[in-house]
């Protein structure tokens, strides 16, 4: 809950504001008030003053005006009215404008304004200020609550904004999790019993002396192989890329390894790299993703003859991975589709950007920024 | 290095028990075999194996709770002399490309189907003691230089030589292979050496680099992702 009480900036900055606000009305009540006492109600009836004395009558009126104003706001400040709760404030906003009446009554009074001070004239002066003061500093009381509440919704959205994040990514790493977990169940005993299953057939074709009988388990061995070597390993490694678990250096190379041998593959990776990596699964994931995501859309769509991927880590510790290559280029003005989509707003949520585009000498790269 | 005489002093990570217990029964079939450590896991391979009493530990690259590469390179620190033999139902012959330059002799690579047959398991075994590097023969026959590496404009013969050297294979056994003298089979491997721009820095590292070399630039002839 701390984020959303009003720290020590902003409670300052609220104080400033009513101070502001208050001062402005107060100051515009007790100017307006001075000038239309002297020049429109004529206080000078008998007609005697001459200008310059009227003019400084005014401004002795507006001088005593606002240095109650600057009297009752100096209490308002030291007094913190915007922390107080209603009870407080109304007991000191009562107070305040009770003194700041009186006193300026007092002084208006020592400085002779009034010719008889009467006490209808008292009573009209001393409440007409206490009511101006207790709604000035009222509506400069609104406008801090206003902003206070304004400041907490856009708090409380922030907060929800941040915890939204959060379980987006916890519920991606377990996504992970998962996928691993069955990745390698698949890679080890799925994968190791059909692996003795063809072993077991093995034995029994070296024992059998029936030519089709032997024939037919080797077909069935065959079969038991390419389950084994393609149908499990390509099911696992959809699930959860080979290799992530070693490092991205190994995954990557895992990958080129299977681009077929008639298309000239590079594969650039920075010596640093090569022998281990800092990154966390989330990020060695996306990046073999990107990288196949891009070779497979290469061989697919842009009948490339060479491919060529870079990995290497800048200065400022980001990785950047490339993969070019030199096909027919992108196929319309779409770039990608859901696939590259995906992995565009994945590397977004992980501050990274990818970007893939045609080279100005022909075929096709994929850019993957990712700060770690 | 290895005694040729005294037992070959073997350690096994793996862990699928039926998988294990068909490699331990292998290995202790064989004479000049002593396994003297098993282990079904990271943990329990820091548990029993002592680097200094091994000759050549027998990996599983995908463990539970870690992999046989970097247990691999654990043990390669503790002694340098170990070899190790990495385990694996796929092709990931290429993890061997990321090891650290300085270890990379005295490691290799085998698929668990070729460990039926033991003379592949056991020349495995005794090359990587060596200090040698050896590669999963099946795979190397089965993969293709790739188009545009230097590795393609090889001619028939050496990349021929290279395999079977890649498989393990001493010069006496592939001169045996490719039906010439040992003599030619030098000749035939230096022409390859030079065509690869593998440096002459000592003949040992120099196989290593060539084997490796092939990893690097081979591809499948024809593959899906």
């Amino acid at each position: 809950m701390e984020i959303l009480e009003p720290d020590a900036r902003d409670r300052e900055s609220d104080r400033r504001v009513l101070l502001i606000v208050s001062g402005a009305l107060l100051a515009a009540f007790g100017i307006g008030a001075a000038v239309q006492t002297v020049f429109a109600l004529r206080v000078d009836t008998a007609g005697v003053l001459g200008p310059l004395e009227v003019t400084l009558a005014a401004g002795l009126r507006i001088a005593i005006n606002l240095a109650g104003v600057a009297f009752a706001l100096v209490i308002v400040g030291v007094v913190k009215l915007n922390e107080r709760s209603l009870p407080g404030r109304v007991f000191w906003l009562g107070a305040i404008a009770a003194v700041t009446a009186l006193l300026r009554f007092a002084v208006q009074l020592s400085a002779r304004i009034y010719d008889h001070a009467t006490w209808d004239i008292a009573l009209t002066e001393v409440i007409s200020v206490f009511v101006v003061v207790v709604i000035a500093v009222s509506i400069g009381l609104i406008q801090v609550d206003a902003r206070m509440g304004l400041r907490m919704q856009e708090r409380l959205g922030a907060r929800q904004s941040l915890r939204a994040a959060e379980a987006l990514e916890a519920l991606a790493t377990e996504e992970l999790r998962v996928r691993r977990e069955v990745a390698e169940s698949l890679h080890g005993t799925v994968q190791n019993r059909l692996l003795i299953a063809g072993m077991t057939l093995e034995s029994i074709i070296g024992r059998t002396r029936v030519d089709d009988v032997g024939a037919d388990l080797r077909r069935l061995q065959a079969d038991l192989a390419d389950i084994r070597e393609r149908e499990v390993r390509q099911m696992s490694h959809l699930l959860y890329p080979a290799g992530v678990s070693v490092g991205i250096a190994h995954a990557i190379r895992l990958l080129v390894q299977r681009i077929p041998a008639t298309i000239a593959a590079d594969v650039v990776i920075e010596p640093r790299l090569a022998t281990g990596d800092a990154l966390d699964v989330q990020r060695r994931v996306l990046l073999v993703r990107a990288a196949e995501e891009a070779i497979t859309n290469a061989l697919k769509h842009g009948s490339a003859g060479a491919i060529t991927v870079n990995l290497a880590q800048d200065t400022a510790g980001s990785m950047q991975l490339s993969v070019s290559d030199d096909g027919i280029g992108l196929v319309g003005a779409g770039a990608g589709g859901t696939g590259l989509a995906r992995l565009s707003e994945r590397a977004a949520a992980l501050g990274g950007t990818l970007s893939v585009g045609a080279r100005e000498t022909g075929g096709t790269e994929l850019r993957l920024s990712l700060p770690i | 290095m290895i005694n040729s005489r005294a037992a070959l002093r073997v350690a096994v990570v793996e862990d699928q028990p039926l998988f294990r217990e068909m490699l331990l029964t292998l290995l202790r079939a064989q004479p000049e075999v002593d396994v003297v450590a098993s282990a079904d896991s990271l943990a329990g391979a820091r548990r029993v194996i002592d680097p200094r009493a091994v000759d050549v530990a027998l990996l599983d690259v995908e463990l539970p709770d870690g992999n046989g590469i970097e247990l691999g390179v654990e043990l390669r620190k503790a002694d340098a002399g170990i070899g190790i033999v990495l385990l694996s139902a796929q092709d990931v012959m290429v993890s061997l490309l990321s090891l650290p330059t300085m270890t990379r002799q005295g490691w290799s690579y085998l698929s668990k189907t070729s460990t039926t047959s033991t003379g592949a398991l056991m020349r495995a075994l005794r090359t990587s003691a060596d200090g040698r590097t050896m590669l999963d023969p099946d795979l190397v026959r089965a993969s293709q230089p790739r188009a545009g590496s230097s590795l393609a404009a090889l001619t028939e013969r050496q990349l021929a030589a290279l395999r079977l050297l890649a498989s393990g294979l001493s010069n006496t056994a592939i001169a045996a292979e490719l039906n010439i003298t040992t003599h030619s089979v030098e000749n035939l491997l230096n022409a390859m050496y030079t065509n690869l721009g593998v440096s002459a820095e000592g003949s040992r590292n120099r196989r290593v680099s060539a084997v490796l070399r092939l990893l690097e630039e081979s591809g499948r002839p024809s593959a899906t992702l």
